[in-house]
């Protein structure tokens, strides 16, 4: 299961999509290591200093505009995630050596949760390791101990990317398409996401299954105002990881069922 | 007499509820005999082995394992599976990929190692093995199945198409390969329209026909010396009685008796025919899996 768990998790690692991830941040990270002096008064950003260059009377815009830039930021690597993550429904039905695999000493359960690991390790590796970059140069850089503005995303995040990478693969098994299963995973997220709160028994059947079916999406909105949290809240993540069980033993119920290709 | 080794008992299978894909198919499959299941695209063939494989679930039936139930747990790491049309993903390089199935087999890293060098030396691809897939042709491709199946000493070899897309030497060695690893014991089990390829290494065959089989037996017993009388006719005679296949803009047919070649040459002149050639030649599988077929046909139209 683990050698599994591993491959997956180096491919993913050299995935296009992941690649066009590392264009996006090593950039920043280096401008922000070697471009950027910050100037910091009381936890205010007073004034930069951009390649040698004094930048006065910013901290007004800088104060106002980095959440934003950041919740961009962050904006950018879910959409990237989203469609990464996606692939797990093709991993687990129409790989194609899952059936030469199958033949080895591998249940189909330890298939499926291999796949679901590696998923949520590459997560999780990936956003550790650039918010602990951006975490320690910003804390060079300001002496602040940003954890909140830092840390709490990304954990937000990896929760929420490992109740979508379940939700793949339970729609995966079900409807066995990809394309419908990536774009199911669009619409809960830029739109269902935002308005699933305001979705009543007026508004049909379908989308009331959805909100019942599917409870992390409720999180969605919450956890792109990331600027509002001040704590964490462990009920909602003892919720999410209580979701994540549940699709997983859904999934690995219909999958020992599946006829494979 | 060969030990049983696997035991297939009336196995039913419908996809979607609609497509009967077996119909109460039973088989004996001997230790170290090489057994070929031929058949049409849609026969059945392909589902027959992915059940064995337990990749698709039976509706009715079952399995036994050297008389033992079929739940894979005996046989472990002991099958070594070349799916049709062969692929991994484009940018897996080969090496990575013959390590991580040496890596599933439960092998350590040096004879990993040892045996990939070893395989691509035989199969002759040394110098793919560090390129990714997507520059594979077919060909490279099915080697790199193959080699995959050669990574540890399995008890059953379940191959399909192992020879489509191979050049002569290839298809040549990879013939040898099933012949030496037959006299070590090893049981096959090979899919494949190559009829020509197939007779030269099978030991026996089962012609699978919409869900069953309908012939099995020995190669040697059914083919070696006996004739086949075939007949050639200028235009399609449209006779529903006699199976003609269209052939360089010719029209054959074969018989395997000289009192059907008669009844044939009867039914030609009465039809205003004309036969522009007859030859007698040594009846191979490809002939007598097209007899089979189309008596089965010629039975269930009249039913």
């Amino acid at each position: 299961m683990w050698t599994i768990t591993k491959i997956n998790l180096r491919s993913l690692f050299i995935n296009p999509v992941i690649i066009l991830i590392y264009i996006i941040e090593v950039p920043v990270l280096l401008l922000l290591i070697f471009g950027i002096k910050i100037n910091v008064e009381n936890g205010i950003v007073n004034s930069l200093i951009f390649f040698n260059r004094n930048i006065d009377d910013v901290g007004i815009l800088i104060n106002f505009s980095l959440p934003y830039l950041l919740q961009i930021y962050i904006f950018i690597h879910v959409f990237l995630y989203i469609i990464t993550t996606g692939g797990i429904t093709l991993s687990i039905i129409k790989s194609p050596i899952s059936s030469i695999i199958l033949t080895k000493e591998i249940t189909r359960n330890q298939y499926i949760i291999a796949q679901y690991l590696s998923y949520n390790f590459f997560i999780i590796i990936h956003l550790l390791v650039f918010g602990t970059l951006i975490f320690l140069v910003l804390y060079i850089k300001t002496h602040l101990l940003l954890f909140e503005e830092v840390f709490l995303p990304c954990l937000h995040i990896t929760f929420l990317m490992s109740s979508y990478t379940m939700i793949y693969s339970l729609l995966g098994v079900i409807v066995d398409s990809e394309t419908f299963v990536l774009a199911f995973g669009f619409i809960i997220y830029f739109y269902l996401g935002y308005h699933i709160e305001n979705i009543t028994i007026e508004n049909g059947l379908f989308f009331n299954i959805i909100k019942y079916i599917f409870p992390p999406i409720l999180s969605i909105k919450e956890y792109n105002i990331i600027i509002d949290i001040d704590s964490l809240d462990l009920f909602k993540i003892g919720l999410n990881i209580f979701y994540i069980v549940i699709y997983l033993l859904i999934t690995i119920l219909i999958y020992r069922k599946k006829d494979l290709s | 007499m060969q030990e049983k080794f696997i035991e297939i008992k009336n196995l039913n299978k419908t996809y979607r509820g609609k497509i009967k894909a077996l119909k109460n198919v039973s088989l004996d499959i001997y230790q170290g005999e090489v057994l070929a299941l031929i058949g049409l695209n849609g026969a059945g063939k392909s589902t027959l082995v992915k059940i064995l494989l337990q990749l698709v679930i039976p509706d009715s039936g079952e399995i036994l394992f050297n008389t033992k139930l079929f739940d894979r747990s005996g046989i472990k790491n002991s099958i070594a599976y070349l799916p049709e049309l062969f692929r991994i993903p484009p940018d897996m390089k080969a090496y990575t990929f013959l390590k991580y199935m040496g890596e599933l087999s439960g092998l350590n890293k040096s004879e990993i190692q040892k045996k990939i060098i070893d395989i691509s030396h035989t199969l002759q691809l040394e110098k793919w093995l560090n390129k990714p897939a997507k520059k594979f042709s077919k060909g490279m491709m099915l080697k790199l199945g193959i080699a995959q199946t050669l990574l540890d000493d399995y008890l059953l070899y379940v191959l399909d198409e192992p020879t489509e897309g191979l050049d002569p030497i290839a298809r040549r060695t990879v013939r040898d390969i099933i012949k030496s690893l037959q006299d070590k014991g090893c049981t096959f089990i090979i899919n494949s329209h190559m009829l020509s390829e197939i007779e030269l290494v099978a030991d026996r065959f089962a012609i699978i026909h919409q869900g069953e089989i309908i012939n099995i037996g020995k190669v040697n017993e059914l083919l070696r010396g006996k004739p086949v009388y075939e007949v050639v006719a200028n235009v399609n005679p449209n006779l529903t009685q006699w199976q003609f296949y269209e052939y360089n803009s010719l029209w054959k047919c074969s018989v395997s008796t000289p009192e059907e070649l008669n009844l044939l040459l009867n039914d030609l002149n009465n039809s205003s025919v004309k036969v522009h050639n007859i030859s007698m030649n040594t009846l191979n599988l490809e002939d007598l899996f097209l007899q089979n077929i189309f008596a089965r046909d010629v039975d269930n139209n009249k039913n």
